[in-house]
């Protein structure tokens, strides 16, 4: 309810001053759309591989490239608050380290999928394939969102007053974390 | 330069540090919350054999995390923020 207000207010209050109220609410039902997609392949999962994980599995990696992929989220979160203090520099040097590690996270996926043990035939295969494939295809959009962004700061955009591009690309690449912090444990860990 | 343009600057100055020092704080808190959150989950998956409902607290837990302290979910009900 408190955010259809916010929508009406922001619909009544017409102008350039309630165009971020818009946006986050804009960004917000994006990433409800999106979650349900990601909750659809989820169930998928437990449907046709069963409530158990496979016995062969790369479970050190999969750890690593999930801490790494956590990492990355806190990079981004100082790279938001380095742009609203107007700390151009810092901004841009923990937008390179959240880049970074993301190209890390990929290729760490990348590894996952070359060297798995169980085909994309089998059920579960069927399931990890297209839900690893599905996040990786989000992270490396995140990616390039991000370099967008790291372009347009290099440029001489964004300030402390106006920073919304900065902002919405970090909130989608914490999104893409939140998915990958449900995806773990459901490819990974959880057995019944 | 006056001396009051000084004053205000120094605020300033000093408003900014400890802005930069909060935020660093709270990432610094939520890396090691978000790994060893991570890694006690991998511990609990390799020992314990029905750990769904244990899986579920835990990352329940983390996404809110993610979206308080890094997504900002407060300001959607907060219209007039930036």
């Amino acid at each position: 309810m408190a955010v259809l207000e916010a929508a009406q207010v922001a619909h009544h209050h017409e102008g350039e001053h309630n165009r971020p109220a818009m946006n986050q609410l804009g960004l917000w039902l994006f990433f409800v759309s999106e979650s349900f997609l990601f909750a659809a392949l989820a169930t998928t999962r437990f449907y046709i591989a069963g409530l158990d994980r496979p016995e062969h599995q790369n479970q050190l990696l999969g750890l690593g490239i999930t801490s790494i992929l956590l990492t990355s989220s806190v990079c981004a979160y100082l790279a938001e608050a380095a742009i609203a203090r107007g700390d151009r520099a810092s901004c841009k040097m923990y937008l390179m380290f959240t880049i970074c590690l993301g190209l890390v996270f990929a290729a760490g996926v990348g590894i996952e999928w070359s060297t798995a043990e169980f085909k994309a035939s089998e059920p579960y295969g069927t399931a990890f394939f297209t839900m690893t494939g599905l996040h990786a295809s989000h992270v490396m959009s995140g990616v390039g969102l991000l370099a967008l962004t790291y372009r347009l700061l290099s440029k001489g955009h964004f300030s402390a007053e106006s920073h919304w591009g900065v902002e919405a690309s970090i909130k989608y690449w914490h999104f893409v974390d939140v998915v990958w912090v449900f995806y773990y444990p459901i490819l990974y860990l959880v057995s019944w | 330069m006056s001396e009051e343009f000084l004053s205000r600057l120094d605020k300033q100055a000093r408003e900014w540090a400890e802005g930069r020092d909060r935020t660093k704080r709270i990432g610094l808190w939520m890396v090691v919350f978000l790994v060893v959150g991570t890694i006690v989950e991998y511990g609990i998956a390799i020992t314990v054999s029905k750990n769904l409902p244990i899986m579920v607290v835990i990352n329940v837990v983390e996404a809110a995390a993610i979206m308080w302290f890094f997504m900002h979910v407060a300001r959607v009900w907060r219209s007039e923020e930036h």
